[in-house]
């Protein structure tokens, strides 16, 4: 009885080998950014003060990440003249009472070339930097620079970001842009590719009729901020733009 | 009496452990374990991927028994783990660890690619990327149950006995793997393991 048990059991013969993958995805945060290092604006005819100065496709963002992202840009300086104001270099002639040297960052305003669609759950009056720029009859605030005088904190829920939002809802479009690169877009058009125009209008008298604060609810031309009869000061002032690309988190 | 029941035993079970079907040998050569570790850490190597050719060779060995049975003969198969039994679900990697908050998707199991060749092309799927698409799939390299084909033949299915030492072209195959993740999961270190199983057909 044994034997017969033992007769039948015979084993198959098999050998093995492993192979373990290890794979490592470290999370890739780009910003490409082609730009001058220093836009100028020189405003020495009247014309310049009416219309203004536009710098168009100034700035040209190209995003890469495998993560999804904010972005936004926000106006800084040094503080020198004031936190949340643009940094005086030098003042031309000799001071008036009406002359003002405290200029917002807000009055640059921007303008992208792709509207923002990850911007859905935004809760302020302007989401993005898309509106195309105003008439200069009408003050408008719908491209004021995003400004935390003069700190780099993200905007908030009313304030305008350039892809992306403020919120960690999880939901596609409503607070951020999905993982991508702009090397692998197709078509005129992508999320990851933004042209930035700038603008400056500094209108007659000088008082920059459309800088606004950060969500765009209130005014902060010079008027607004020091009263009738008052205006810049003539003189060089400088400030940068800061673009910030993060993990939306 | 006692004794003798004893030595029958003994000798049957030495009969069984040392038994085979049809073959003397079956193994792969070396047989020991290989782990890579592939980095992602620029763009372009999440978009291009990253192709490793030759991350191990398989080198077959089979022989006869003493007494040949002409029904020796072999079939090489992958088989794919994630751990599953310690929750990884079926389509997935193993999570090792997230960078960050882990809030998207974990890679799914069918970016890994792999690729067998030989310079015969024995394999019916000889130089072509292949993926797994949950850890219950199985690729062939050799079909199990096919008429045996002898070695030196150098054709397709090569199935009978012999060696990467007397028919390299036949009894090796180069093993290329190749990932290409683009931007869709979260960051982390994760794992999966290849298994190669070379089995005599019975």
């Amino acid at each position: 009885m044994i034997a017969g048990v033992f007769g039948t059991a015979n084993a198959q013969l098999i050998d093995e080998k492993d192979v373990t993958v290890t794979m490592d995805l470290q999370p890739v945060l780009q910003l490409d950014m082609t730009t001058a290092n220093q836009l100028e604006f020189v405003f020495d005819d009247i014309n310049e003060y009416y219309a203004g100065i536009t710098n168009y496709a100034a700035t040209i963002l190209k995003v890469s990440s495998t993560v999804s992202w904010d972005l936004y840009a926000v106006g800084r300086s040094s503080g020198v003249t004031g936190a949340g104001f643009w940094d005086q270099q030098i003042d031309y002639g000799s001071d008036n009472a009406n002359a003002k040297d405290l200029l917002p960052l807000s009055l640059l305003e921007l303008r992208q070339s792709q509207p923002n669609n990850g911007d859905s759950g935004a809760q302020g009056l302007y989401s993005d930097y898309s509106s195309a720029f105003s008439v200069n009859e009408a003050a408008s605030r719908a491209n004021s620079l995003y400004v935390s005088s003069g700190a780099i904190t993200p905007p908030s829920a009313s304030d305008k970001y350039i892809g992306g939002h403020a919120g960690t809802s999880g939901t596609s479009g409503a607070d951020f842009m999905p993982g991508g690169s702009y090397m692998t877009q197709n078509g005129t058009t992508s999320d990851y590719y933004y042209a930035m125009d700038y603008r400056i209008l500094p209108g007659l008298p000088a008082i920059f009729p459309n800088a606004g604060s950060a969500d765009g609810t209130g005014a902060q031309d010079i008027v607004t901020a020091h009263g009738a009869g008052t205006y810049a000061e003539p003189g060089v002032y400088t400030m940068y733009v800061q673009y910030v690309l993060l993990e939306d988190q | 009496m006692v004794k003798k029941i004893g030595s029958l035993i003994f000798v049957l079970c030495c009969n069984f452990i040392t038994a085979q079907v049809h073959c003397g040998l079956v193994s792969i050569v070396p047989n020991s374990s290989v782990n890579q570790i592939v980095v992602f850490d620029d763009t372009t190597k999440y978009i291009g991927g990253i192709t490793i050719n030759s991350v191990t060779k398989i080198r077959v060995k089979v022989e006869d028994k003493t007494i040949v049975d002409p029904l020796c003969s072999w079939n090489l198969k992958m088989f794919i783990e994630n751990n599953s039994g310690a929750g990884t679900p079926i389509d997935e990697w193993e999570e090792i660890t997230n960078y960050g908050n882990g809030a998207g998707k974990n890679p799914t199991i069918n970016l890994l690619q792999v690729r067998v060749r030989n310079s015969c092309s024995t394999s019916p799927a000889d130089n072509t990327f292949r993926n797994f698409n949950d850890a219950n799939d199985i690729l062939d390299i050799i079909t199990d149950m096919l008429p045996i084909t002898n070695a030196g033949s150098c054709t397709l299915s090569v199935n009978g006995p012999g060696s990467y030492l007397t028919n390299y072209d036949e009894f090796n195959f180069d093993i290329d793997i190749r990932l290409r993740p683009g931007a869709r999961f979260n960051p982390g270190i994760y794992n999966l393991n290849i298994r190669f199983r070379l089995e005599e057909n019975i």
